[in-house]
């Protein structure tokens, strides 16, 4: 018979791009396919993954990944009752791995703009009760408003209690199992990933940004609104900042589906006008007053304000 | 009875053994994954209940919901859509969750039920059946609640 086991991931970084994105430090992502992979003289034995979740700090590096065990798939179900097993990764008692660490080189990376980086990777893998150093190289590959990761470490079975001593397993399985990991984030928000932030309080504004790589006034602003005002509100918890990319169809996309989780489509579809910020009422969805980029900090700051009473 | 025919019988019970014993192990070895949608479901509950099942005690949520081999328990779970994707395998997503729900409960189809999640936005309210691959939690390292895992959904009509 069959056996398998184990696994793992890795996580990543990334950022980056034109016009507004609105500070980013925190990325996070349920998108991500891990898989792994044994190889013997007997037989490859290979399992796959597409429900673990992960986030990953750009301003400290911090890189967390959380992988549920059970949601390994194997072709054959009676390994994959094998892998689950008391006697192998027991995953009723441990249903989930976690690797947590750190991008080493974090400045390698240009969060702000397109293009593949190769990162290193120090941290730990938490699996079936134990834990063990990991060090990995991983790319970073920054797209628009995407950020993919793609990572592959090996991982001993014994250093995590994994052991075949008899029996087929002992030849059909690999004593290192190769763990390919691949994930697709994006900017987390209070209201934008999957996986519910902690803090998810009804923000007092919701402050709209229509951009487009093709607008002169967003680009001649767009590094000073954004360092000088709308880093502010971001940290600002009365704020919820939707970003309206209306550069492509596909950014068009992705921003709807933004302004539907703001619950503000309407008036995203009614004020389409680019390089100006909007002060939006959460309660009665109406803009309570707008700003173009142009405009100084402070008057941009301002009419911010004024909104705030206002609402 | 002589020796001769004892000896002939013998073999002759002892290859019927052996063909027996092969073609079970041949069985177990090829045997096809359990198709969750035409298995009974096991319990029927909200979203939101589910998850506060697990978020108030973890391990009595466990030892009920999940099976030591993977066979986990079959779930029929009623809640609002919160979010649409897809996943690396272009397999459809749906969270399920309530606005005050601190998290949700995560269901993926199947290629053969992608297409039933069609007429669906999010904000209705839908009943799925899958099987719970592992529970809610608060993660303080991700800082983030992590939703209940479904697979091999598909869309139940009530």
């Amino acid at each position: 018979m069959k056996k398998v086991l184990n696994l793992a991931f890795v996580g990543i970084i990334a950022i980056a791009f034109f016009a507004f994105t609105p500070a980013v430090n925190k990325l996070s992502t349920a998108k991500t396919h891990v898989k792994f992979f044994s190889t013997t003289v007997a037989e490859d034995i290979e399992a796959h993954n597409y429900k673990s979740v992960s986030t990953i700090d750009t301003k400290s590096g911090d890189v967390v990944f959380s992988v549920p065990m059970q949601s390994f798939e194997f072709k054959k179900s009676l390994m994959q009752k094998h892998y689950n097993s008391p006697k192998f990764l027991d995953t009723k008692q441990f249903p989930k791995a976690k690797l947590i660490g750190k991008i080493v080189n974090l400045s390698n990376v240009n969060f702000e703009k397109d293009g593949t980086y190769e990162v290193q990777f120090k941290g730990t893998l938490d699996m079936h009760g134990k834990t063990n150093p990991v060090r990995e190289t991983a790319t970073i590959t920054v797209k628009g408003p995407k950020y993919l990761v793609n990572s592959k470490l090996n991982i001993t079975l014994s250093d995590y209690d994994i052991a075949f001593t008899k029996g087929k397993p002992s030849t059909n399985i690999a004593k290192t199992i190769e763990v390919s990991v691949e994930a697709e984030y994006k900017i987390a928000n209070s209201q934008s990933t999957s996986t519910t932030s902690a803090t998810n309080e009804t923000p007092k504004v919701i402050v709209m940004v229509n951009t487009a790589k093709w607008c002169p006034a967003c680009k001649a602003n767009a590094k000073r609104v954004e360092e000088n005002v709308l880093a502010n509100y971001m940290k600002n918890e009365q704020c919820h900042i939707v970003v309206n990319d209306l550069s492509t169809e596909e950014t068009k996309n992705a921003s709807r589906h933004e302004c539907e989780k703001a619950g503000i489509t309407e008036v995203a579809a009614n004020n389409p006008a680019t390089g100006v910020i909007y002060f939006i009422s959460p309660a009665t969805k109406k803009v309570v007053s707008q700003i173009s980029v142009t405009k100084t900090n402070e008057e941009i700051n301002k009419a911010f304000e004024q909104a705030l009473r206002t609402i | 009875m002589d020796k001769k025919k004892v000896i002939k019988v013998s073999l002759m019970i002892t290859g019927v053994a052996i063909v027996l014993a092969g073609s079970f192990a041949y069985y177990l070895f090829n045997q096809p994954h359990r198709d969750v949608q035409a298995t009974k479901t096991d319990f029927v509950v909200e979203s939101s209940e589910i998850v506060n099942e697990f978020l108030s005690n973890a391990t009595l949520a466990n030892e009920k919901y999940l099976d030591s081999e993977g066979e986990s328990k079959i779930i029929e779970t009623t809640g609002y859509i919160f979010e649409i994707s897809e996943d690396f395998n272009n397999n459809k997503v749906m969270i399920l969750k309530s606005e005050n729900d601190k998290a949700g409960v995560s269901c993926t189809f199947t290629p053969e039920t992608n297409n039933n999640t069609s007429s669906f936005k999010i904000g209705d309210k839908i009943s799925i059946k899958g099987v719970i691959r592992s529970g809610a939690s608060y993660d303080s390292d991700l800082s983030m609640y992590e939703d209940v895992i479904m697979e091999k959904c598909d869309v139940i009509s009530k």
